[in-house]
């Protein structure tokens, strides 16, 4: 199996939004990172075949998607970045017409739609209107209604936004089960969520895949460009002008413990530490904000 | 397929704002019914001699108890007898109604007011185009009735269509069928009936555009199309699915709604006055050989194929458009143009054509397929003349399909943003 994007572009009124984008993807969990603007979404929304592209194609096993048509829908699974719902219709209602439209036997779709809720932890609101659900909660009704007809192409636009550090732990394991034999693609600017799970990650900039590797290897890209010191407090916002920093921690006597980015030590008594996908994001987007775990 | 259109269905029919419209069309209906019978009137005499005014059903019951000896066939005996009456009183108090005492008129002329309004109209001055006036003709010349009205028909005709001889040709023609003598029975021919039909599906048909305006537009806004599109059915299936779904609820409420409007108004005016001819309600030399019952169950299927027209332009609309309000608007918009037109326009032969082509051009305040089938209009296209509720009926028919094909296309290869 596999998923085939080859020069891909996609111009919008002179902006180009995916730049001759060429990614093979395989079985697997594949994490799309890439600040807001990066041309993520775009690129997703022609995986999904809802956006033609300018130029370039995409191949499911050598077969433009194009020409598969409903086959290829029959084994897509997308969550957008913005989930539209019906609000008039419950839980069950909404995955039950999601279900007749993904072409589920009538009498697999309640056992489907029950594994679902449970997996989901939604079993509670299965008869409540999703317009009355939290974000977190109508999140997950999106990933349910995607996995409802276990696809072998699962493509997942921001899927974890909104959801409590539970619920985001609960997501990377399921998904973590499902990819088996089947393709994820997962776009996200919260580097933790794909860290965990993804074997592969593609990184994007400016419309262009400017990076793709397992995730070990694209960590090894960052050794020895992490370092940890610690300085006087009081000395932190002159540093804060001047270095990548990444993490402070506040240590016992006016103190605090700096993680930042660097070719060459700045700060007094820098150590080398172990690095992870999260400094390679801030590393590539100089100028971006990563958003932390613990901020979401 | 069937399942999908039936959660599509529950789906529909779970919005809010589709009970409301479709409670409120009912409630529209009912009260339309209502309007039509509380404008019934009848005045008469009491037991002291001071004039009486019934209206709504009262007035329906004194009309129907008044009018009974003129009832069933209009044969020519008849007329002679109706005009034997007039020329009686005629001959005592003269041409004027202010002449004669209310006791008389109410006892001899309101009776055969209808016939004589009938006769009024077919005997008219050649040269003038003046109704000859009523003392004038004769009862043995009042018998000569039927004869008269084809003339008098060929007469108006030919000037009003000179350079079109064929559309002459196909009113006489159709004519011809119209069955004589005529046949009376007061009711439905005698109230607004006919008009107030045609004004309720014309608001059946606003608040239906309103229900389908959002069915393809409000999901390209909310995103929900972005993952209906991407599954298995979520194209040319779906958007053939949610235009049956569609079509199917708001023909029932159609149904529903024009069934009440009928059920109450034909019972209070009475089922057999629907076997009266067209053309004592309406016009005398009136070339449609229709009953009352006819004619309205003909505006009836005028008026769905109409509304189904207006709905499968207005869902073509939703699958053009992201915002259900510019869906509304256009919609909404181009329900009215055929009224704004008719108000409006110079009444040249290509607006016409417009007004009667447009998906809502059969149903409107002063255009309707109802007005076209009462008057004597025939539009040309290049030698041929066509009569114009023949326009209304083909166009919508055809728009019904051409909408419902565009709409399925539209919705395939929209894109989104």
């Amino acid at each position: 199996m596999e998923l085939t994007i080859q020069e891909l572009t996609k111009r919008f009124k002179g902006k180009t939004a995916v730049n001759n984008v060429s990614l093979t993807l395989t079985p697997g969990v594949w994490g799309l990172l890439g600040a807001n603007g990066a041309g993520k979404t775009t690129l997703m929304r022609m995986v999904a075949g809802i956006l033609t592209p300018t130029s370039g194609k995409i191949q499911y096993d050598g077969i433009d998607i194009k020409t598969l048509g409903e086959a290829y829908r029959d084994v897509f699974g997308y969550l957008p970045q913005t989930f539209g719902f019906y609000p008039e219709f419950t839980v069950t209602d909404y995955l039950q017409y999601m279900a007749s439209l993904k072409g589920l036997p009538k009498k697999e779709t309640n056992q489907k739609i029950d594994e679902l809720l449970h997996q989901l932890t939604l079993s509670d609101v299965r008869n409540k209107h999703i317009r009355k659900l939290s974000g977190g909660m109508q999140r997950r009704v999106g990933i349910a209604q995607a996995l409802l007809n276990d696809p072998d192409i699962l493509v997942l636009d921001e899927p974890t936004s909104g959801l409590d550090p539970g619920e985001r732990i609960r997501f990377r394991n399921i998904i973590s089960e499902f990819a088996q034999q089947r393709i994820v693609l997962i776009s996200t600017h919260i580097v933790s969520d794909v860290e965990y799970i993804a074997n592969r990650n593609a990184i994007m900039k400016d419309g262009k895949i400017i990076a793709v590797d397992t995730t070990d290897e694209l960590v090894k890209m960052m050794d020895g460009k992490v370092w940890q010191s610690t300085i006087p407090t009081k000395q932190l916002h002159r540093y804060e002008r001047t270095i990548r920093i990444i993490t402070v921690r506040n240590e016992d006597g006016g103190s605090v413990l700096v993680r930042y980015l660097s070719e060459n030590p700045i700060l007094p008594n820098s150590q080398h530490t172990v690095p992870r996908l999260e400094d390679l994001y801030l590393w590539l987007f100089r100028s971006e904000e990563v958003v932390k775990e613990e901020e979401v | 397929m069937k399942r999908m259109i039936t959660l599509e269905l529950k789906r529909v029919a779970k919005t809010r704002s589709t009970w409301i419209l479709a409670a409120g069309a009912l409630l529209l209906s009912i009260i339309m019914a209502l309007l039509v019978i509380s404008f019934a009137r009848h005045w008469n005499l009491d037991e002291n001699g001071t004039e009486i005014r019934f209206t709504g059903r009262d007035a329906i019951q004194a009309n129907q108890e008044m009018l009974k000896p003129i009832e069933g066939e209009l044969t020519t005996e008849k007329i002679r007898t109706v005009f034997e009456t007039y020329h009686e009183v005629y001959e005592t108090y003269g041409a004027k109604i202010e002449d004669i005492p209310k006791d008389i008129y109410y006892q001899k002329i309101a009776p055969i007011n209808a016939i004589l309004n009938s006769v009024r109209e077919v005997y008219v001055d050649n040269s003038t185009g003046i109704p000859v006036p009523l003392y004038e003709i004769s009862p043995e010349e009042a018998t000569n009735f039927y004869e008269q009205r084809t003339e008098r028909l060929a007469g108006y005709l030919s000037q009003e269509y000179k350079d079109f001889p064929n559309a002459v040709e196909q009113a006489l023609t159709m004519n011809e069928k119209v069955k004589a003598p005529f046949y009376y029975v007061y009711g439905v021919g005698d109230s607004d009936t006919s008009e107030y039909l045609t004004m309720c599906i014309f608001l059946l048909v606003m608040l239906c555009t309103v229900i389908v305006a959002p069915i393809f537009s409000a999901d390209y806004q909310s995103g929900a199309d972005d993952i209906l599109r991407c599954t298995k059915h979520g194209r040319r299936r779906l958007a053939v699915v949610k235009l049956l779904s569609a079509i199917l609820l708001t023909t029932v409420i159609f149904a529903v709604c024009v069934s009440a409007f009928i059920l109450i108004s034909y019972t209070a005016f009475g089922w057999d006055s629907l076997k009266a001819t067209l053309q004592i309600a309406f016009s005398a030399i009136s070339f449609v050989p229709l009953t009352i019952g006819e004619a309205n169950t003909l505006v009836v299927f005028s008026g769905l194929l109409t509304f189904l027209a207006t709905v499968c332009f207005t869902l073509f609309l939703s699958t053009k458009f992201k915002n259900p309000i510019t869906v509304l608007g256009l919609a909404l918009g181009s329900c009215l143009l055929p009224t704004i037109l008719s108000f409006a326009g110079s009444g040249a032969n290509i607006e016409n054509w417009i007004r009667l082509c447009l998906p809502s051009g059969g149903v409107g305040l002063r255009n309707s397929f109802f007005f076209e089938l009462t008057e004597f209009h025939f539009l040309p296209l290049g030698s041929i003349s066509i009569w114009t509720p023949y326009i209304i009926l083909v166009a919508a028919g055809i728009e019904i399909v051409l909408f419902f094909i565009l709409a399925v296309r539209s919705y395939t290869q929209h894109e989104a943003a």
